[in-house]
Protein backbone atom coordinates (compact mmCIF):
# COMPACT_ATOMS: atom_id res chain seq x y z
CA UNK A 1 0.00 0.00 0.00
CA UNK A 2 2.89 2.25 0.92
CA UNK A 3 4.03 1.83 -2.81
CA UNK A 4 0.66 2.49 -4.09
CA UNK A 5 -0.18 6.07 -2.17
CA UNK A 6 3.37 7.36 -2.95
CA UNK A 7 2.83 6.19 -6.66
CA UNK A 8 -0.30 8.35 -6.54
CA UNK A 9 1.04 10.74 -4.38
CA UNK A 10 3.51 11.79 -7.45
CA UNK A 11 0.86 11.40 -10.10
CA UNK A 12 -0.62 14.33 -8.07
CA UNK A 13 2.04 16.40 -7.34
CA UNK A 14 3.39 16.15 -10.93
CA UNK A 15 -0.43 17.33 -12.52
CA UNK A 16 -0.23 19.71 -9.79
CA UNK A 17 2.88 21.21 -11.19
CA UNK A 18 1.64 20.81 -14.67
CA UNK A 19 -1.63 22.44 -14.35
CA UNK A 20 -0.84 24.96 -11.23
CA UNK A 21 -4.86 25.46 -11.14
CA UNK A 22 -5.36 24.78 -7.37
CA UNK A 23 -2.15 26.83 -6.29
CA UNK A 24 -3.08 29.09 -8.14
CA UNK A 25 -6.74 30.05 -6.91
CA UNK A 26 -5.67 29.50 -3.73
CA UNK A 27 -2.36 31.80 -3.70
CA UNK A 28 -4.20 34.13 -5.78
CA UNK A 29 -6.98 34.35 -3.17
CA UNK A 30 -5.00 34.36 -0.20
CA UNK A 31 -2.40 36.96 -1.52
CA UNK A 32 -5.00 39.78 -2.97
CA UNK A 33 -7.39 39.20 0.60
CA UNK A 34 -4.04 39.76 2.44
CA UNK A 35 -2.67 42.71 0.14
CA UNK A 36 -6.05 44.06 0.48
CA UNK A 37 -6.88 43.93 4.04
CA UNK A 38 -3.08 45.37 4.78
CA UNK A 39 -4.33 48.39 2.01
CA UNK A 40 -7.44 49.42 4.04
CA UNK A 41 -5.74 49.02 7.24
CA UNK A 42 -2.44 50.55 6.18
CA UNK A 43 -0.80 51.78 9.43
CA UNK A 44 -3.89 50.74 11.88
CA UNK A 45 -2.62 48.41 14.14
CA UNK A 46 -5.45 45.84 14.87
CA UNK A 47 -6.31 44.20 17.59
CA UNK A 48 -5.13 40.55 18.28
CA UNK A 49 -8.80 39.04 18.09
CA UNK A 50 -9.19 41.40 14.65
CA UNK A 51 -5.93 40.47 13.08
CA UNK A 52 -6.30 36.70 14.37
CA UNK A 53 -9.82 36.35 12.77
CA UNK A 54 -8.43 37.94 9.21
CA UNK A 55 -5.36 35.30 9.16
CA UNK A 56 -7.91 32.38 9.34
CA UNK A 57 -10.48 33.44 7.11
CA UNK A 58 -7.84 33.86 4.23
CA UNK A 59 -6.83 30.59 5.11
CA UNK A 60 -10.25 29.02 5.40
CA UNK A 61 -11.74 30.87 2.43
CA UNK A 62 -8.14 29.58 0.32
CA UNK A 63 -8.82 26.14 1.50
CA UNK A 64 -12.27 26.05 0.26
CA UNK A 65 -11.07 27.61 -2.98
CA UNK A 66 -8.16 24.81 -3.65
CA UNK A 67 -8.83 21.97 -1.13
CA UNK A 68 -11.53 20.24 -3.10
CA UNK A 69 -9.75 20.25 -6.32
CA UNK A 70 -8.08 16.96 -6.07
CA UNK A 71 -11.29 15.11 -5.91
CA UNK A 72 -13.25 17.32 -8.58
CA UNK A 73 -10.24 16.59 -11.16
CA UNK A 74 -10.14 13.02 -11.06
CA UNK A 75 -14.24 13.46 -11.89
CA UNK A 76 -13.93 15.95 -14.69
CA UNK A 77 -11.05 14.31 -16.18
CA UNK A 78 -13.03 10.93 -15.96
CA UNK A 79 -9.74 9.17 -14.66
CA UNK A 80 -11.25 8.22 -11.19
CA UNK A 81 -12.72 5.02 -12.71
CA UNK A 82 -8.86 4.11 -13.18
CA UNK A 83 -7.60 4.67 -10.31
CA UNK A 84 -9.82 2.69 -8.37
CA UNK A 85 -9.46 -0.09 -10.59
CA UNK A 86 -5.55 0.20 -10.20
CA UNK A 87 -5.30 1.66 -6.35
CA UNK A 88 -7.20 0.49 -3.36
CA UNK A 89 -9.94 2.55 -1.76
CA UNK A 90 -7.55 3.12 1.49
CA UNK A 91 -4.04 4.03 -0.56
CA UNK A 92 -6.66 6.65 -2.47
CA UNK A 93 -7.39 8.19 0.73
CA UNK A 94 -4.16 8.66 2.44
CA UNK A 95 -2.62 9.78 -0.83
CA UNK A 96 -5.03 12.28 -0.88
CA UNK A 97 -5.09 13.28 2.60
CA UNK A 98 -1.42 13.73 2.04
CA UNK A 99 -1.40 15.37 -0.61
CA UNK A 100 -3.97 18.06 0.79
CA UNK A 101 -2.07 18.69 4.08
CA UNK A 102 1.49 19.29 1.94
CA UNK A 103 -0.55 21.57 -0.19
CA UNK A 104 -2.38 23.51 1.93
CA UNK A 105 0.74 23.68 5.02
CA UNK A 106 2.65 25.41 1.37
CA UNK A 107 0.05 27.79 1.46
CA UNK A 108 0.36 28.74 4.61
CA UNK A 109 4.24 28.91 4.21
CA UNK A 110 3.65 31.55 1.53
CA UNK A 111 0.90 33.47 2.84
CA UNK A 112 1.38 33.93 6.96
CA UNK A 113 4.79 35.84 6.75
CA UNK A 114 3.16 37.92 3.88
CA UNK A 115 0.25 38.40 6.23
CA UNK A 116 2.88 39.26 8.92
CA UNK A 117 5.12 41.66 6.79
CA UNK A 118 1.84 43.62 5.47
CA UNK A 119 -0.14 44.19 8.80
CA UNK A 120 2.56 44.54 10.83
CA UNK A 121 1.80 41.77 13.20
CA UNK A 122 3.83 41.31 16.32
CA UNK A 123 4.28 37.65 16.82
CA UNK A 124 4.77 37.49 20.84
CA UNK A 125 5.15 33.72 21.39
CA UNK A 126 6.59 32.62 17.79
CA UNK A 127 6.30 28.49 18.94
CA UNK A 128 2.49 28.28 19.56
CA UNK A 129 2.09 30.92 16.71
CA UNK A 130 3.77 28.63 14.24
CA UNK A 131 2.29 25.36 16.18
CA UNK A 132 -1.31 26.79 15.32
CA UNK A 133 -0.90 27.36 12.41
CA UNK A 134 0.48 23.97 11.18
CA UNK A 135 -1.78 22.20 13.22
CA UNK A 136 -4.65 24.70 12.11
CA UNK A 137 -3.42 23.91 8.64
CA UNK A 138 -4.01 19.71 9.53
CA UNK A 139 -7.28 19.81 11.13
CA UNK A 140 -8.41 21.34 7.95
CA UNK A 141 -7.25 19.22 5.73
CA UNK A 142 -8.19 16.31 7.23
CA UNK A 143 -11.64 17.54 6.88
CA UNK A 144 -11.32 18.82 3.73
CA UNK A 145 -10.31 15.95 2.28
CA UNK A 146 -13.36 13.98 2.62
CA UNK A 147 -15.70 16.56 2.29
CA UNK A 148 -14.01 17.21 -0.94
CA UNK A 149 -14.46 13.18 -2.35
CA UNK A 150 -18.11 14.06 -1.54
CA UNK A 151 -18.99 17.14 -3.13
CA UNK A 152 -16.88 15.48 -6.05
CA UNK A 153 -19.43 12.87 -6.05
CA UNK A 154 -22.28 14.99 -5.80
CA UNK A 155 -21.03 16.91 -8.96
CA UNK A 156 -21.41 20.02 -7.17
CA UNK A 157 -18.85 22.84 -6.78
CA UNK A 158 -17.46 25.93 -5.09
CA UNK A 159 -20.47 26.43 -2.54
CA UNK A 160 -21.31 23.53 -2.29
CA UNK A 161 -18.06 22.30 -0.47
CA UNK A 162 -17.96 25.79 1.35
CA UNK A 163 -21.31 24.65 2.92
CA UNK A 164 -20.84 21.51 3.80
CA UNK A 165 -17.66 22.58 5.34
CA UNK A 166 -18.08 25.53 7.51
CA UNK A 167 -20.13 23.71 10.02
CA UNK A 168 -17.47 20.76 10.76
CA UNK A 169 -14.68 23.53 10.43
CA UNK A 170 -16.11 25.86 13.19
CA UNK A 171 -14.60 24.11 16.20
CA UNK A 172 -11.17 24.17 14.32
CA UNK A 173 -11.70 28.14 13.76
CA UNK A 174 -12.56 28.58 16.66
CA UNK A 175 -9.72 27.17 18.40
CA UNK A 176 -7.10 27.99 15.64
CA UNK A 177 -8.47 31.75 16.43
CA UNK A 178 -8.06 31.19 19.81
CA UNK A 179 -4.63 29.79 20.00
CA UNK A 180 -3.21 32.35 17.20
CA UNK A 181 -4.44 35.44 20.03
CA UNK A 182 -2.83 33.33 22.30
CA UNK A 183 0.20 33.97 20.60
CA UNK A 184 -0.18 37.57 19.80
CA UNK A 185 -0.74 38.22 23.35
CA UNK A 186 1.77 38.31 26.16
CA UNK A 187 0.60 35.43 28.40
CA UNK A 188 2.14 33.60 31.10
CA UNK A 189 0.98 30.01 28.87
CA UNK A 190 0.83 31.22 25.54
CA UNK A 191 -1.92 28.63 25.08
CA UNK A 192 -0.40 25.42 23.82
CA UNK A 193 -4.12 23.79 24.80
CA UNK A 194 -5.06 24.74 21.20
CA UNK A 195 -2.21 23.66 19.18
CA UNK A 196 -3.07 19.97 21.15
CA UNK A 197 -6.86 20.35 20.65
CA UNK A 198 -6.43 20.70 17.11
CA UNK A 199 -3.70 17.91 16.44
CA UNK A 200 -5.87 15.43 18.13
CA UNK A 201 -9.21 17.13 16.18
CA UNK A 202 -7.16 16.33 13.25
CA UNK A 203 -6.23 12.75 14.11
CA UNK A 204 -9.32 12.06 14.80
CA UNK A 205 -11.25 13.50 11.76
CA UNK A 206 -8.97 11.43 9.54
CA UNK A 207 -9.50 8.34 11.55
CA UNK A 208 -12.98 8.48 10.79
CA UNK A 209 -13.14 9.47 7.44
CA UNK A 210 -10.72 6.87 6.29
CA UNK A 211 -12.82 4.34 7.89
CA UNK A 212 -16.19 6.04 6.05
CA UNK A 213 -14.20 6.71 2.55
CA UNK A 214 -15.02 3.59 0.67
CA UNK A 215 -18.70 4.44 0.84
CA UNK A 216 -18.46 7.53 -0.22
CA UNK A 217 -15.93 6.50 -3.20
CA UNK A 218 -16.97 3.11 -4.63
CA UNK A 219 -19.86 2.73 -6.72
CA UNK A 220 -21.94 0.34 -5.44
CA UNK B 1 -43.87 -0.49 19.81
CA UNK B 2 -45.68 2.35 18.42
CA UNK B 3 -48.19 1.98 21.11
CA UNK B 4 -46.06 3.15 23.90
CA UNK B 5 -45.40 6.39 22.01
CA UNK B 6 -49.31 7.11 22.11
CA UNK B 7 -48.54 7.54 25.73
CA UNK B 8 -48.08 11.50 24.61
CA UNK B 9 -51.32 12.35 23.81
CA UNK B 10 -51.89 12.31 27.47
CA UNK B 11 -48.42 13.05 28.47
CA UNK B 12 -48.57 16.53 26.55
CA UNK B 13 -51.68 17.97 27.55
CA UNK B 14 -51.08 17.07 31.35
CA UNK B 15 -47.73 18.69 30.82
CA UNK B 16 -49.09 22.02 29.11
CA UNK B 17 -51.34 22.21 31.96
CA UNK B 18 -48.34 21.25 34.83
CA UNK B 19 -46.74 24.42 32.97
CA UNK B 20 -49.05 26.97 33.08
CA UNK B 21 -50.74 26.36 36.35
CA UNK B 22 -49.08 23.71 38.80
CA UNK B 23 -45.28 24.76 38.43
CA UNK B 24 -44.73 28.24 39.89
CA UNK B 25 -42.94 30.91 38.57
CA UNK B 26 -39.08 31.16 38.95
CA UNK B 27 -38.18 33.67 42.15
CA UNK B 28 -36.30 36.36 39.59
CA UNK B 29 -37.71 36.25 36.30
CA UNK B 30 -41.75 35.16 37.77
CA UNK B 31 -44.06 34.03 34.80
CA UNK B 32 -41.49 34.34 32.07
CA UNK B 33 -39.78 31.42 33.20
CA UNK B 34 -42.22 29.30 32.33
CA UNK B 35 -41.14 29.15 28.26
CA UNK B 36 -38.45 26.74 30.02
CA UNK B 37 -40.61 23.72 29.70
CA UNK B 38 -40.90 24.66 25.64
CA UNK B 39 -36.96 25.88 24.95
CA UNK B 40 -35.13 23.39 26.90
CA UNK B 41 -37.17 20.03 25.68
CA UNK B 42 -37.15 21.33 22.24
CA UNK B 43 -33.52 21.68 22.11
CA UNK B 44 -32.96 18.42 23.97
CA UNK B 45 -35.10 16.67 21.17
CA UNK B 46 -33.38 18.03 18.61
CA UNK B 47 -29.36 16.92 19.39
CA UNK B 48 -31.22 13.83 20.13
CA UNK B 49 -32.61 13.58 16.66
CA UNK B 50 -29.36 14.15 15.63
CA UNK B 51 -27.51 11.55 17.15
CA UNK B 52 -30.67 9.25 16.33
CA UNK B 53 -29.77 10.26 12.77
CA UNK B 54 -26.51 10.00 12.92
CA UNK B 55 -26.45 6.17 14.84
CA UNK B 56 -29.09 5.15 11.80
CA UNK B 57 -27.08 6.66 9.23
CA UNK B 58 -23.44 4.06 11.38
CA UNK B 59 -26.48 1.07 11.15
CA UNK B 60 -26.80 1.81 7.46
CA UNK B 61 -22.94 2.69 5.78
CA UNK B 62 -22.03 -0.83 8.09
CA UNK B 63 -24.39 -3.27 6.66
CA UNK B 64 -22.89 -5.39 5.08
CA UNK B 65 -25.70 -7.91 3.98
CA UNK B 66 -27.93 -5.31 2.92
CA UNK B 67 -30.41 -5.90 5.86
CA UNK B 68 -31.62 -2.27 6.58
CA UNK B 69 -32.10 -0.34 3.66
CA UNK B 70 -34.13 1.80 6.02
CA UNK B 71 -32.13 3.17 8.09
CA UNK B 72 -31.32 5.51 5.54
CA UNK B 73 -34.87 7.08 5.62
CA UNK B 74 -34.52 6.84 9.24
CA UNK B 75 -31.98 8.86 9.42
CA UNK B 76 -33.49 11.58 6.91
CA UNK B 77 -36.11 11.97 8.59
CA UNK B 78 -34.89 12.46 11.90
CA UNK B 79 -33.27 14.85 10.13
CA UNK B 80 -36.28 16.87 9.40
CA UNK B 81 -37.52 16.74 12.37
CA UNK B 82 -34.51 17.68 14.33
CA UNK B 83 -33.95 20.91 12.01
CA UNK B 84 -37.90 21.70 13.30
CA UNK B 85 -37.26 21.57 16.88
CA UNK B 86 -33.82 23.28 16.28
CA UNK B 87 -35.66 26.26 14.38
CA UNK B 88 -38.42 25.87 17.89
CA UNK B 89 -35.43 26.32 20.07
CA UNK B 90 -33.36 29.10 18.40
CA UNK B 91 -36.65 31.04 18.56
CA UNK B 92 -37.60 30.33 21.92
CA UNK B 93 -34.49 30.54 23.28
CA UNK B 94 -34.02 34.09 21.42
CA UNK B 95 -36.94 34.99 23.24
CA UNK B 96 -36.09 34.10 26.68
CA UNK B 97 -32.63 36.04 26.16
CA UNK B 98 -34.37 38.90 25.36
CA UNK B 99 -36.52 38.87 28.38
CA UNK B 100 -33.39 37.60 30.46
CA UNK B 101 -30.69 39.12 29.07
CA UNK B 102 -32.36 42.54 26.99
CA UNK B 103 -31.31 41.52 23.65
CA UNK B 104 -32.43 38.30 21.68
CA UNK B 105 -28.71 37.34 20.14
CA UNK B 106 -25.66 37.35 22.28
CA UNK B 107 -23.49 35.07 20.50
CA UNK B 108 -23.37 33.09 23.95
CA UNK B 109 -21.31 29.64 23.70
CA UNK B 110 -24.69 27.75 23.65
CA UNK B 111 -26.76 29.81 21.58
CA UNK B 112 -23.67 29.85 19.01
CA UNK B 113 -23.83 25.63 19.55
CA UNK B 114 -27.60 26.03 18.40
CA UNK B 115 -27.02 27.91 15.17
CA UNK B 116 -23.97 25.11 14.37
CA UNK B 117 -26.00 22.30 14.58
CA UNK B 118 -28.61 24.53 12.80
CA UNK B 119 -26.04 24.78 9.66
CA UNK B 120 -25.27 21.24 10.00
CA UNK B 121 -28.53 20.31 9.05
CA UNK B 122 -29.03 22.69 6.67
CA UNK B 123 -25.75 21.62 4.81
CA UNK B 124 -26.74 17.61 4.91
CA UNK B 125 -30.12 19.29 2.87
CA UNK B 126 -27.78 20.67 0.43
CA UNK B 127 -26.25 18.17 0.02
CA UNK B 128 -29.04 15.13 -0.10
CA UNK B 129 -30.50 17.72 -2.63
CA UNK B 130 -27.79 17.77 -4.88
CA UNK B 131 -27.46 13.85 -4.65
CA UNK B 132 -30.78 12.55 -5.35
CA UNK B 133 -32.44 9.98 -3.10
CA UNK B 134 -30.98 6.97 -5.12
CA UNK B 135 -28.45 4.40 -2.94
CA UNK B 136 -25.32 6.54 -3.59
CA UNK B 137 -27.17 9.56 -2.51
CA UNK B 138 -27.96 8.05 0.88
CA UNK B 139 -24.74 6.63 1.33
CA UNK B 140 -22.53 9.83 0.71
CA UNK B 141 -25.13 11.81 2.83
CA UNK B 142 -25.18 9.79 5.90
CA UNK B 143 -21.45 9.79 5.79
CA UNK B 144 -21.70 13.62 6.26
CA UNK B 145 -24.01 12.81 9.29
CA UNK B 146 -21.77 10.57 11.09
CA UNK B 147 -18.68 12.73 10.50
CA UNK B 148 -21.00 16.05 11.54
CA UNK B 149 -22.09 13.67 14.96
CA UNK B 150 -18.11 13.74 15.67
CA UNK B 151 -17.86 17.37 15.80
CA UNK B 152 -21.52 18.12 17.77
CA UNK B 153 -20.42 17.09 20.77
CA UNK B 154 -17.51 19.58 21.18
CA UNK B 155 -19.81 22.02 20.47
CA UNK B 156 -23.19 21.45 22.17
CA UNK B 157 -21.54 20.16 25.14
CA UNK B 158 -17.71 20.83 25.51
CA UNK B 159 -17.61 24.87 24.49
CA UNK B 160 -20.89 25.81 26.66
CA UNK B 161 -18.54 24.11 30.18
CA UNK B 162 -15.15 25.77 28.71
CA UNK B 163 -15.90 29.35 28.22
CA UNK B 164 -18.30 31.27 30.13
CA UNK B 165 -21.95 31.95 29.33
CA UNK B 166 -24.73 33.72 29.91
CA UNK B 167 -26.90 30.68 29.89
CA UNK B 168 -28.34 29.47 33.40
CA UNK B 169 -26.00 26.88 34.98
CA UNK B 170 -26.60 23.48 32.61
CA UNK B 171 -28.21 20.89 33.69
CA UNK B 172 -24.98 18.34 33.59
CA UNK B 173 -22.94 21.38 35.98
CA UNK B 174 -20.07 20.23 38.07
CA UNK B 175 -21.99 20.16 41.17
CA UNK B 176 -24.16 17.42 39.19
CA UNK B 177 -27.49 19.01 41.19
CA UNK B 178 -30.91 20.68 39.16
CA UNK B 179 -30.99 24.12 40.37
CA UNK B 180 -34.94 24.41 39.81
CA UNK B 181 -37.87 24.04 42.57
CA UNK B 182 -39.07 20.58 42.99
CA UNK B 183 -42.48 21.52 41.31
CA UNK B 184 -40.43 23.04 38.40
CA UNK B 185 -38.33 19.69 38.57
CA UNK B 186 -41.14 17.21 37.96
CA UNK B 187 -42.59 19.60 35.19
CA UNK B 188 -39.56 19.91 33.11
CA UNK B 189 -38.79 16.13 33.17
CA UNK B 190 -42.78 15.36 32.06
CA UNK B 191 -41.67 17.87 29.69
CA UNK B 192 -38.85 16.76 28.51
CA UNK B 193 -40.80 13.36 28.30
CA UNK B 194 -43.40 14.49 26.39
CA UNK B 195 -41.32 15.95 23.62
CA UNK B 196 -38.99 12.86 23.28
CA UNK B 197 -42.46 10.52 22.81
CA UNK B 198 -43.47 12.94 20.29
CA UNK B 199 -40.22 13.20 18.24
CA UNK B 200 -40.37 9.65 18.46
CA UNK B 201 -43.86 9.20 17.66
CA UNK B 202 -43.81 11.48 14.70
CA UNK B 203 -40.42 9.69 13.48
CA UNK B 204 -41.80 6.01 13.65
CA UNK B 205 -45.06 7.52 11.50
CA UNK B 206 -42.75 9.33 9.05
CA UNK B 207 -40.39 6.02 8.52
CA UNK B 208 -44.04 3.94 8.18
CA UNK B 209 -45.05 6.65 5.25
CA UNK B 210 -41.17 6.34 4.17
CA UNK B 211 -41.31 2.71 4.08
CA UNK B 212 -44.73 2.61 2.45
CA UNK B 213 -43.84 4.52 -0.63
CA UNK B 214 -40.40 2.04 -1.18
CA UNK B 215 -43.17 -0.48 -1.19
CA UNK B 216 -44.92 1.46 -3.89
CA UNK B 217 -41.82 2.27 -6.19
CA UNK B 218 -41.13 -1.25 -6.03
CA UNK B 219 -44.47 -2.72 -6.85
CA UNK B 220 -44.22 -0.10 -10.23
CA UNK B 221 -40.61 -1.32 -10.92
CA UNK B 222 -41.80 -5.05 -10.93
CA UNK B 223 -44.80 -4.33 -13.06
CA UNK C 1 -49.71 12.72 1.78
CA UNK C 2 -46.53 12.91 3.45
CA UNK C 3 -45.36 16.80 2.60
CA UNK C 4 -48.95 18.05 3.37
CA UNK C 5 -49.73 16.05 6.30
CA UNK C 6 -45.74 16.29 7.92
CA UNK C 7 -46.05 20.19 7.17
CA UNK C 8 -49.51 20.42 8.82
CA UNK C 9 -47.63 18.72 11.64
CA UNK C 10 -44.69 20.53 12.17
CA UNK C 11 -46.54 23.88 12.18
CA UNK C 12 -48.66 22.80 14.66
CA UNK C 13 -45.88 21.89 16.72
CA UNK C 14 -44.11 25.40 16.11
CA UNK C 15 -47.45 27.26 17.00
CA UNK C 16 -48.12 25.24 20.24
CA UNK C 17 -44.42 26.35 21.37
CA UNK C 18 -44.59 29.73 19.80
CA UNK C 19 -47.86 30.59 21.27
CA UNK C 20 -46.90 30.64 24.80
CA UNK C 21 -43.50 32.28 24.27
CA UNK C 22 -45.04 35.41 22.58
CA UNK C 23 -47.45 35.54 25.42
CA UNK C 24 -44.73 35.42 27.82
CA UNK C 25 -42.71 37.56 25.87
CA UNK C 26 -45.54 40.20 25.98
CA UNK C 27 -45.89 40.08 29.50
CA UNK C 28 -42.14 40.47 30.56
CA UNK C 29 -42.45 44.04 30.63
CA UNK C 30 -45.23 44.17 33.01
CA UNK C 31 -43.93 41.96 35.50
CA UNK C 32 -40.40 43.92 35.73
CA UNK C 33 -42.73 47.15 35.88
CA UNK C 34 -45.30 46.33 38.58
CA UNK C 35 -42.10 44.47 40.42
CA UNK C 36 -40.22 48.17 40.24
CA UNK C 37 -43.24 50.02 41.51
CA UNK C 38 -44.52 47.57 43.50
CA UNK C 39 -47.95 48.82 42.73
CA UNK C 40 -51.36 46.46 42.56
CA UNK C 41 -49.51 43.50 42.91
CA UNK C 42 -52.52 41.30 43.65
CA UNK C 43 -54.63 43.00 40.69
CA UNK C 44 -52.04 42.21 38.46
CA UNK C 45 -51.50 38.48 40.17
CA UNK C 46 -55.25 37.87 39.10
CA UNK C 47 -55.39 39.17 35.61
CA UNK C 48 -51.76 37.22 35.10
CA UNK C 49 -53.94 34.07 36.44
CA UNK C 50 -56.85 34.77 33.55
CA UNK C 51 -54.67 35.64 30.26
CA UNK C 52 -52.32 32.30 31.77
CA UNK C 53 -55.46 30.24 31.78
CA UNK C 54 -56.22 31.11 28.24
CA UNK C 55 -52.90 30.88 26.79
CA UNK C 56 -52.81 27.35 28.27
CA UNK C 57 -56.43 26.73 26.65
CA UNK C 58 -55.09 28.11 22.90
CA UNK C 59 -51.80 25.71 23.37
CA UNK C 60 -54.43 22.74 24.23
CA UNK C 61 -56.31 23.65 21.14
CA UNK C 62 -54.05 23.37 19.19
CA UNK C 63 -52.17 20.19 20.68
CA UNK C 64 -55.42 18.85 19.92
CA UNK C 65 -55.24 20.07 16.84
CA UNK C 66 -51.76 18.57 16.22
CA UNK C 67 -52.84 15.11 18.08
CA UNK C 68 -55.83 14.72 15.81
CA UNK C 69 -53.51 15.24 12.68
CA UNK C 70 -50.97 12.27 14.12
CA UNK C 71 -53.91 10.07 15.08
CA UNK C 72 -55.29 10.92 10.81
CA UNK C 73 -51.42 10.17 9.49
CA UNK C 74 -51.29 6.86 11.85
CA UNK C 75 -54.57 5.18 10.68
CA UNK C 76 -54.35 6.29 6.83
CA UNK C 77 -51.22 4.84 6.82
CA UNK C 78 -51.87 1.58 8.91
CA UNK C 79 -54.77 1.47 5.71
CA UNK C 80 -52.59 1.61 3.63
CA UNK C 81 -50.22 -0.71 4.96
CA UNK C 82 -52.61 -3.53 5.10
CA UNK C 83 -54.08 -3.29 1.23
CA UNK C 84 -50.39 -3.23 0.17
CA UNK C 85 -49.74 -6.67 2.44
CA UNK C 86 -53.33 -7.89 0.91
CA UNK C 87 -55.49 -8.23 3.75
Amino acid sequence: MAGEIYRNLLKDFRVELRSRFAVNLSLSFAGTMTVTIGLVTSGVTLSPQITSLLLWMIFFFSAMNGLSHIFVREVDQGTFMFMNSKIGTDAVFLSKLIYNSVFFAIIQVIITPVFVFFLQVEVKCAAVFVATVFTGGLAISATSTFLAAMVSRAGGRGSLFTIMSFPLLVPVLWSAISGTIGSFEVRADCGWGNPFFLLAFSGMIAAISFLLFRHVWIEE
Amino acid sequence: MINIFRIVYILMPLTVVMAFLWAPGAEILGDTSRIIYFHVPAAWASVLSFFVAGSASIGYLFDEKNKRARLADVSHNSCVIGMVLIVLATVTGSIWAKMSWGSFWNWDPRETSIIFLLLVYSAYFSLRSALGRKERGSRISSAYLVLAMVTVPFFVFMVPRIYPSLHPAPLINPEKKLFLEDKMRITLAFSLASFTLLYFYILVLMNRISAIEARMVNKRNEK
Amino acid sequence: MKNRLTGLVFASLLLMNWVPSAYLFGKAPAAVESKKTGNSEAKDAENSEGVLWIVMIVVLIIWAGLAGLLVRIDMKTRKIEKRLDGR
